[in-house]
């Protein structure tokens, strides 16, 4: 007597029950590629609604501005500019810095190379476009429409450009674009032909960072530093500007979290978040984000917790550009 | 039920909630973003109207592995595939054995069911989601997601009133016999 089993629906929902219990258990190599394959069909048809999407939020913003009087206007016209220039200052100040670090990686790169040769270390920008988000809001995921075919690896940066210029003036001829980039996020899969992008405000994402406090001639501000073996308070400027490494993960609400600062350090609201030179997927410092809110750790005096805004509106992502560098 | 209109019909509801959903949610600085879940209200209609359980069952299965396989992020970038279409399944079972407790028509029973609903669903997927990721989650964020999870909920049921009444002029597309009063969809 053989036992034949009907396939009922009721059978087939406790079959596809047992499966998915099963897939849950199996864990993150079979949801990578399940998930790969669902993206092919989202991703062609995704687009343009994520085009709706992301030029509305840009357009409408998240908050409603209230009225501005005339003089209000003036005065912001006038901070604006002033602000400007500080920013103008700055990138220069960065870019002479950021020179001087490639020069010093570039004799590195000279000396490692007489011992160990070896090809140059190549950086590629790979454009994409968001296509899709998440369906379900716990996480921060975008999906891209470049995947491994393209060139887009697990753990690459991704970073946006940010447009630089003043409409009202003249452009230079022959001058495209003055651009500067800021991380939005990393590639927490990469399928054929789409990859997945966690952004930076997601509940797992985890970076090392440094801090860049910004030297405001119009609020000096005193930092405790180490002189001669003693600890002494000293007003900040270029000499004991140090950038302060820090681990910066996602809040899961729009924003970053860093923790274990020390107070004495003195980081104001303004000051910025970038990247650290030494992770082998971005050599380099770009900028994630702002420093928005600082409040004591409630577990330790000596510490502060800082609340960071992603300089890019992330709700209105729409253009990014994987960064592609070779690791060594 | 008619599989293969219910099937596109899930396929364009998958791709209204991972594309156009973004514009109409929040984001609350203690809970994190808050959204409807579309699929969900999809599977409550289904729930309501359709008249063998199994059907019920198989039908919020597969709505649930489609969100299961769009969400990413959190403790885990990855969230582990398969616990989201369990959760449904049984949240839907559970609408599916309660329905004939409560009067059909009425809006306020839209709303209960659908809030039960997501209650269940997410629950069950937040909380082993976190059992899963036990290693890089705090309780305090575990507390966040099941807020969050309150949250969505709440805005999930406060828009299945109109989503049922748009469902319901759909509804004779994939579903063959409805249950009840022999219900007539227009």
């Amino acid at each position: 007597m053989s036992a034949r089993v009907r396939l009922t629906k009721r059978n087939a929902l406790v079959i596809l029950m047992v499966l998915s219990l099963a897939a849950a258990i199996l864990g993150k190599g079979l949801t990578a590629r399940l998930r790969q394959v669902v993206h092919v069909f989202t991703a062609p048809l995704g687009d343009g609604g994520m085009y709706v999407v992301t030029s509305l939020r840009s357009g409408s913003g998240e908050q409603a501005a209230r009225n501005l009087s005339l003089a209000e206007i003036q005065r912001l016209i006038e901070e604006n500019r002033r602000l400007r220039e500080q920013l103008v200052e700055a990138d220069r100040r960065i870019a002479t810095e950021a020179q001087y670090r490639r020069d010093v990686a570039g004799d590195v790169q000279r000396i490692r190379s007489s011992f160990f040769p070896s090809g140059d270390i190549a950086c590629e920008l790979i454009p994409a476009r968001v296509v899709a988000a998440d369906s379900m809001p716990y996480g921060q995921m975008r999906v891209l429409n470049q995947g491994a075919a393209s060139g887009a690896r697990r753990g690459a940066v991704v970073v946006s450009r940010l447009l630089m210029t003043d409409r009202s003036k003249e452009m230079p001829p022959k001058l495209a674009v003055l651009t500067a980039s800021a991380v939005v996020g990393k590639l927490a899969a990469a399928g054929a032909f789409t990859s997945e992008l966690q952004l930076v405000t997601d509940r797992g994402f985890h970076m090392p960072g440094r801090i860049l406090r910004r030297i405001d001639p119009n609020r000096p501000r005193r930092i405790s530093v180490l002189a001669h073996g003693a600890a002494a308070v000293e007003t900040l400027s270029e000499r004991n500007n140090k950038p302060i490494p820090v681990p910066a993960s996602g809040d899961g609400a729009g924003g970053m979290v860093v923790t274990g600062v020390p107070a004495y350090e003195n980081v104001l609201p303004g000051d910025w978040l970038v990247t650290t030179d030494d992770d082998p997927y971005l050599r380099t410092e770009v900028r994630v984000g702002t420093v928005e809110k600082v409040t004591p750790d409630p577990d330790d005096q000596r510490l502060v917790r800082l609340r960071v805004r992603p300089f890019e509106d992330l709700a209105s992502l729409r253009r990014v550009y994987i960064l592609y560098w070779k690791p060594p | 039920m008619r599989w293969i209109s219910f099937l596109i019909l899930a396929y364009v509801v998958l791709l209204i909630q991972t594309t156009l959903v973004r514009l109409v949610h929040f984001t609350v600085a203690s809970a994190g973003t808050i959204a409807p879940d579309l699929l969900a209200m999809v599977a409550v209609f289904v729930a309501m109207h359709v008249r063998s359980g199994a059907d019920v069952m198989l039908a919020a299965w597969a709505l649930g592995l489609a969100a299961d396989l769009t969400t990413g992020g959190g403790p885990n970038a990855l969230p582990a595939v398969g616990v989201m279409p369990i959760a449904y399944a049984l949240a839907a079972g559970m609408v599916y054995r309660l329905r004939e407790a409560f009067f059909a028509e009425r809006v306020s029973t839209k709303i209960v069911l659908a809030l039960l609903f997501c209650l269940v669903a997410h629950g069950i997927w937040v909380t082993v989601q976190s059992l899963l990721a036990c290693r890089a989650m705090t309780w305090s964020a575990y507390g966040q997601m099941l807020v969050q999870a309150l949250g969505l909920s709440a805005y999930t049921a406060a828009l299945m009133a109109p989503a049922h009444w748009v469902l319901t002029r759909l509804g004779g597309l994939f579903v063959a016999a409805p249950a009840g009063r022999a219900r007539r969809y227009r």
